[in-house]
């Protein structure tokens, strides 16, 4: 184990610094606001028009680093204009390093995607695009993924209710499958103990 | 032992015009290992394009967990890989305790890997006997899921569920180990190098084996990291990454194991890796009983945990703490996290967003299998139908945590 191990303690503080502000001189114009640990970096990119960014993160260092996109996922933050968060996930193998990338996107607005640099976006993207409803362009193949084939609406956006507004019913009279409009015979419970917080989030706007 | 030659495919296509054959390898097929439905593009029997179709087991497990208290939601991560129950709820105890920045006694982090390496070999026997199975070799599925029900007793033993324990919680464990179930354990392990044995013995050095495994579905490391692999199928193409180190959870980083890893990066590797990870296991949970102290298995934190049975009924503020546990759940600090955990299959990573600080505001799972079916079409450009299969064994799909 000990073998394997050493090609990667190898790299030390300085080339790490030096990486790190290698990008932030290039691309400090479009980093908003950046939160630093130990083991990760969270950067809110303020540009949607990331593909030169991602295309320079890969290319430039791929003699030199082993880059991938790990995951790919977006929050809903209702209360907010740019209500979509857009998290990527990248792991640089290397220096046992993520990153995290922030991207705050508006309702109808559009994104490039990076399926011909990151292959693993491929798919990551489809299920962004079934559940939220976030188009994204230059995608080779943008279609729904999870849901049904048929299901029209986005599943994930706050919006849209727990229990969907369809049914998929057997109608035994005409002998096949339908949608119905959902209904319940009990009214939906959210069973919501804490008072407390309740008081607080209304006061400052949040819900 | 040849080595399989790809065929030249002389063009008299546009002569007769002939076009490519569409197959549906449907959703019940029992070689597609769950609910799978792939759409083939075929050329006689070599595949052109591959496309699977998922979503046929998708519960909607995002969104009902963001409608759940923390505890309410952790039994969801035991359905997600139903083969590898503790390792998902692991995760999710750990992103918790991120959030909290609490440190569990170490009895409990003794347990927690002692039943991580448990599930591990669950995991791997089902995915290397299935796989079999998937090939023609009948006889290793049905003498080593007797070991899988030895090991869902000690499961039951601890939890009282044989697969789905919600045992791992953030804070420790749920209870205690029964009297003599290390001892149980201890027997177990010293039999199991016994049963590996028997096994490879049917498939290791097996003609039709090799000659079904060898040299299928390879794929280098520069395009497995492109594609976002991790786990087995990562350290098969002779790239070392395991999370068990790097990441440094709990108490990894002071036990010492091997890691296997692969030259080639086909399926056999992939086999033989899954193999050697059983018997690391072995001797991580040997170690873990050999070490393991007397202590507490939760924290002493009643703000974030239940009080015992016998506080509850002796003390009014316990009482209390029982009570606003129960109906209100926890409460996080507004923050956000992402912990990644080595589960069976790769990387299971959970991202915990408490915005609300009740419940899950946002509870993003990557699962490791989703990555891996993406790239089904690239690892088996111009295979046979037959290799397809043994390709899909390879990846240990589990749909549960693909489709969520």
């Amino acid at each position: 184990m000990g073998k394997w191990c050493f090609k990667f303690l190898m790299i030390n503080e300085k080339e790490f610094s030096f990486f790190i502000l290698n990008i932030f001189l290039i691309f400090h114009l479009i980093f908003e606001k950046i939160f630093y640990s130990n083991n990760y970096i969270i950067i809110n990119l303020s540009n949607n028009k990331i593909l030169n960014f991602y295309y320079y993160l890969k290319k430039n260092f791929n003699f030199l680093l082993n880059i991938t996109l790990l995951d790919f996922w977006c929050v809903d933050y209702i209360a907010y204009l740019k209500r979509f968060e857009l998290n990527y996930n990248f792991l640089i193998y290397n220096l046992n390093f993520r990153f995290f990338f922030k991207i705050y996107l508006k309702e109808l607005e559009n994104i490039f995607s990076i399926s011909n640099i990151f292959f693993s976006s491929n798919w990551l993207e489809r299920e962004i695009f079934d559940f939220f409803g976030i188009n994204f362009m230059n995608h080779f193949n943008l279609r729904k993924i999870l849901n049904d084939y048929g299901f029209l609406g986005f599943p994930l956006r706050k919006d849209f209710p727990l229990s969907g507004y369809f049914s998929l019913k057997y109608k035994n009279n005409l002998k096949k499958i339908m949608n119905e409009i959902f209904s319940l015979n009990q009214q939906f419970r959210k069973f919501f103990f804490n008072i407390w917080v309740y008081i607080f989030m209304i006061d400052t706007n949040f819900i | 032992m040849d080595i399989i030659k790809k065929k030249k495919i002389i063009n008299i296509k546009s002569f007769f015009n002939i076009s490519n054959f569409t197959l549906n390898f449907g959703p019940q097929h029992p070689a597609a290992h769950g609910v799978l439905r792939l759409i083939l593009l075929l050329s006689g029997e070599n595949i052109k394009t591959l496309d699977p179709h998922i979503g046929l087991l998708h519960r909607g497990t995002e969104k009902l967990i963001e409608y759940k208290n923390f505890l309410q939601s952790l039994p969801y991560f035991d359905r997600l890989d139903y083969v590898s129950m503790m390792s998902q709820e692991y995760a999710y105890s750990l992103a918790i305790e991120e959030i909290t920045k609490t440190f569990i006694p170490l009895r409990a982090q003794y347990i927690r890997i002692i039943f991580s390496e448990i599930t591990r070999i669950l995991n791997h026997i089902l995915a290397i006997t299935t796989h079999a199975m998937d090939v023609g070799a009948l006889t290793p599925f049905l003498w080593c899921f007797e070991e899988r029900e030895k090991l869902m007793e000690f499961y039951e033993r601890i939890s009282g569920a044989r697969m789905h324990a919600a045992y791992i919680r953030p804070g420790g464990v749920s209870q205690d180990l029964s009297k003599g179930l290390l001892d149980d354990i201890h027997f177990f392990i010293l039999n199991f190098y016994k049963r590996l044995n028997d096994m490879e013995e049917l498939l290791s050095t097996n003609r039709i084996w090799l000659y079904r495994l060898k040299n299928i579905g390879i794929i280098n490391s520069f395009e497995a990291l492109n594609f976002g692999y991790s786990g087995v199928m990562l350290r098969g193409s002779n790239f070392f990454w395991d999370l068990r180190i790097f990441n440094n959870y709990d108490l990894y980083n002071k036990l010492n194991f091997l890691i296997p890893v692969g030259f080639i990066g086909d399926c056999y590797d992939r086999y033989l890796i899954r193999l050697l990870e059983m018997r690391e296991s072995s001797n991580i949970i040997n170690f873990c009983i050999n070490n393991i102290n007397l202590g507490y298995i939760k924290l002493n934190n009643f703000k974030l945990i239940n009080p015992s049975r016998l506080n509850l009924k002796n003390s009014m503020e316990s009482l209390i703490n029982h009570f606003k546990f129960y109906s209100e759940g926890i409460l996080l600090n507004k923050n956000e996290i992402y912990v990644a955990i080595e589960a069976p299959k790769g990387e299971f990573g959970v991202y915990l967003n408490s915005n609300t600080k009740i419940n899950p505001y946002r509870c993003h799972i990557k699962s490791p299998g989703f990555l891996h079916l993406q790239s089904l079409d690239f690892m088996s450009k111009n295979y046979l139908i037959a290799d397809v299969v043994a390709i899909i064994g390879t990846q240990d799909l589990v749909f549960g945590e693909i489709d969520r």
